[in-house]
């Protein structure tokens, strides 16, 4: 079967359980996109959906109920802990997410998404996705992270978009607490130093490549301390269950302990160069 | 004649390989997925069109009499029906 194909069906399967579970489910990227911002087909390798966040568990086990697993769990995936990889043996694999990086908005970010659906034909099957302003942010903000600042998705989705649209997408992202990140994607970033999120978008947009930078910026904008503390074990310590598919079997110990200071030390060697740089930056004042 | 439609839990989707006529269909939620090609893919695609004299849309479309694949086309539609994915509506 077509990967094409796969993805669809991935994406018609997930609507059923989620209407037959009472699961309030939004067909993201891929396959879903409005054909005014895909600009033709769209190279995806798995179907992403965004799920109602108190709805989570409830997909999940609908989903292990009809021939799925989890491949990554959500605490496997980015720092931003986002979404979860469930594969099946014969359809593609779906990133369920259970919130959208730089959208901080939560339950009632989807809300608004919510609020706003429409209905889109995947495979003959009416699945709901994001509102058209929606799209056009998940997009920018899904570029912005991966650095991608001058792809097609921003080119369609903010630079050939009218004054009025714009003016549509800037009140949604305040809406859904997706202001840092929105700027950061269509280079307005300069207006949001005192925002949290800040220094963690400039250093994704950039893609920056200082694993120390990376981690001050994550930690900073870590909401609470319980978060930024959970946000620092995510970054430093390895990933078992990625290093198990890896390695095609589990880490014996000594792998781990390699994995985790070979992590460390680098870290540890650009924070310090960090640290002597901002010390000097005082003195120097 | 018989008039059929896609049923309600059958997702599917058209392609064409190279000038190959292929339809791809799977029951929902649990599939298995099927994929058919060539004449049962026209087959299939003139029913869920809604066209009620299905043998003759195919033969024209294939340069055929329609006495020639009538007796075939209809069993086939029996056994798309019969799997569940088409639906007769009448």
């Amino acid at each position: 079967m077509p990967r094409s194909v796969g993805i669809r069906f991935s994406h018609a399967t997930l609507q059923v359980l989620a209407e037959d579970s009472g699961v309030d489910l939004l067909h993201v990227k891929g396959p879903s996109v409005d054909d005014r911002l895909a600009g033709g087909e769209r190279q995806s390798i798995d179907a992403d959906v965004l799920v109602r966040p108190s709805h989570v568990h409830r997909l999940l086990s609908a989903m292990h109920g009809h021939g799925w697993t989890t491949m990554y769990r959500f605490e496997d995936g980015s720092a931003f802990e986002h979404a979860s990889t469930l594969v099946h043996a014969v359809l593609a694999p779906v990133d369920v997410h259970r919130s959208f990086p730089g959208v901080d908005g939560g339950e009632a970010a989807f809300d608004r998404l919510w609020a706003d659906r429409h209905v889109s034909d995947i495979a003959g099957v009416a699945c709901p996705v994001p509102s058209l302003a929606a799209q056009r942010l998940l997009l920018i903000v899904h570029a912005a992270r991966a650095g991608a600042l001058a792809s097609p998705d921003v080119r369609r989705s903010w630079d050939e978009a009218t004054d009025e649209e714009r003016e549509e997408l800037l009140a949604l992202a305040r809406d859904v607490g997706a202001e840092v990140a929105l700027a950061a994607g269509t280079g307005r970033l300069g207006g949001f130093t005192d925002r949290p999120g800040h220094d963690l978008w400039r250093v994704l947009s950039t893609r920056e490549t200082s694993r120390a930078r990376i981690l001050l910026a994550r930690v900073r904008a870590a909401p609470t301390r319980r978060a930024k503390v959970r946000t620092t074990i995510h970054l430093l310590v390895p990933n078992r269950r990625r290093m198990e598919r890896r390695l095609g079997r589990p880490p014996t110990p000594r792998e781990l302990a390699a994995a985790y200071f070979s992590r460390s030390r680098a870290g540890a060697r650009e924070l310090v160069i960090l640290l002597r740089a901002a010390a000097r930056e005082r003195r120097g004042r | 004649m018989t008039a059929y439609s896609v049923p309600e839990r059958v997702a599917h989707v058209e392609r064409d390989d190279d000038g190959l006529p292929q339809v791809f269909l799977m029951r929902l939620p649990d599939g298995p997925p099927v994929a058919l090609e060539g004449t049962a893919a026209l087959i299939w695609t003139f029913a869920a069109e809604g066209e009620t004299d299905v043998a003759a849309a195919v033969a024209r479309a294939m340069g055929l009499a329609r006495e020639q694949i009538v007796e075939d086309v209809e069993a086939y539609l029996v056994r798309l029906v019969e799997t569940g994915l088409l639906a007769c509506t009448d």
